[in-house]
């Protein structure tokens, strides 16, 4: 009996880690399994506090020109957003090209954005504290494909640590998707398209 | 009971201590950081590597230079703000590649990326001996124009080697005390008027 009991002991004491084990395995992929956060949704002219910038999207259009000095190949097409960008960090700083991620396009890849200024036709340029100018993204399409009638772009905005793990320095992580924007295909402000 | 009462005292201070400890701790980042060199306008800094004279400091809304023979103007939607730096190395060639506008927030705006092609926009090369005369142009907000810090140095972020600090406190003043803030600065007869 005494034995018997003992095995019964034994026999419970590995099972519960194990029990527990799943049972939270199956919470998580019950869980899981549901439809993803939904994200906050923005439309044009809407500011948005995306980590390092504050970001205004204003309009979008489909360019076959060069554009702001943005010059396209032959055989390319440009799906162009203009947008307000605001460094909220400490220093100049250019990183901003993860800051827009287009929604995926039915038969369309798409490559990184060549990012310019309005101001000046300025590729990749040097954005400083507080001080907001207005850039265009160009992301680079073959002609022969159908853009769709609007443009869904998610914002990502990164948090800023004080200190990280590896070398004790701050800087800013853990890329999220912040909010969604849809903006529909127009015409291009007077003056951004210079010919090919 | 008195006797325990003590240990527990003595352990609470070696916590206390060991807490201390490990916030007072300097991080790798603090201690391989930039070696601080402070100085202030109109007097020489002296780095390892070059010295820095800070003769003066303007403001303008816009540049004006030419390229290719035709006029080029640079609007900002701060100000313009440029530094006139006399420097010289010390013991090897060199050049003062990093200069970097800080404000009384710690706001930290570098050198304008948008004058390319600009006359006198290569990084300043110096030698030793031989002091020359180098401008840095700078877009900066308005409000950060009094009790700002110019920072010098070879690299991006150096590493255990110096950096010049020079505080710009000689600031072109109008005879009401406003800051006097050109309209136009012509960098191509700055060029020729101080080689």
């Amino acid at each position: 009996m005494r034995i018997a009991f003992g095995k019964i002991k034994t026999r419970l004491a590995t099972g519960i880690g194990s029990t527990v084990a799943v049972g939270a395995a199956a919470v998580y992929s019950v869980f899981g399994a549901g439809p993803p956060p939904s994200v906050t949704q923005y439309t044009a002219g809407n500011a948005i506090e995306a980590g390092r910038w504050l970001v205004t999207p204003q309009r979008a259009w489909v360019s076959r020109q060069r554009v702001y000095g943005v010059t396209l190949r032959p055989g390319q097409q440009a799906l162009v957003l203009e947008a307000d960008l605001s460094n909220r960090t400490q220093a100049s700083t250019g990183v901003y090209s993860d800051l827009l991620r287009p929604a995926t396009m039915p038969g369309i890849t798409l490559e990184d954005p060549v990012v310019a200024q309005v101001r000046d036709p300025k590729t990749a340029p040097l954005l400083h504290p507080g001080m907001p100018e207005r850039v265009i993204y160009v992301w680079m399409i073959p002609a022969s494909a159908t853009p769709p009638a609007s443009f869904t772009v998610d914002v990502v905005g990164e948090t800023f640590k004080p200190v990280d793990n590896l070398f004790g320095t701050p800087g800013w992580f853990n890329p999220a998707v912040v909010g969604q924007v849809t903006l529909p295909f127009g015409q291009p402000p007077a003056g951004a398209e210079q010919g090919s | 009971m008195k006797r325990r009462l003590a240990t527990l005292l003595l352990l609470a201070a070696a916590a206390a201590v060991l807490f201390a400890m490990q916030r007072s701790t300097p991080r790798y980042d603090e201690l391989t950081g930039p070696l601080l060199v402070s100085g202030r306008m109109g007097q020489p800094v002296r780095t390892r590597l070059f010295d820095a004279n800070v003769e003066r400091v303007q403001f303008a809304r816009q540049l004006v230079y030419e390229r290719f023979d035709r006029q080029t103007v640079r609007t900002t939607s701060g100000l313009w703000a440029i530094v006139t730096v006399e420097l010289s190395a010390r013991s090897r060639s060199m050049h003062v590649g990093r200069a970097s506008w800080v404000g009384p927030q710690g706001f930290q705006y570098l050198l304008s990326d948008r004058l390319a092609l600009a006359p006198g926009q290569s990084p300043p090369a110096i030698e030793p001996g031989l002091p020359r005369r180098a401008r840095y142009f700078f877009e900066i907000r308005p409000d950060q124009v009094d009790g700002a810090v110019l920072w010098l140095s070879e690299h991006v972020g150096p590493r255990l080697d110096s950096e010049a600090h020079i505080k710009l406190d000689v600031l072109p003043r109008a005879a009401d005390g406003a800051l006097d803030v050109m309209d136009t600065f012509d960098m191509n007869a700055a060029i020729k008027e101080q080689p």
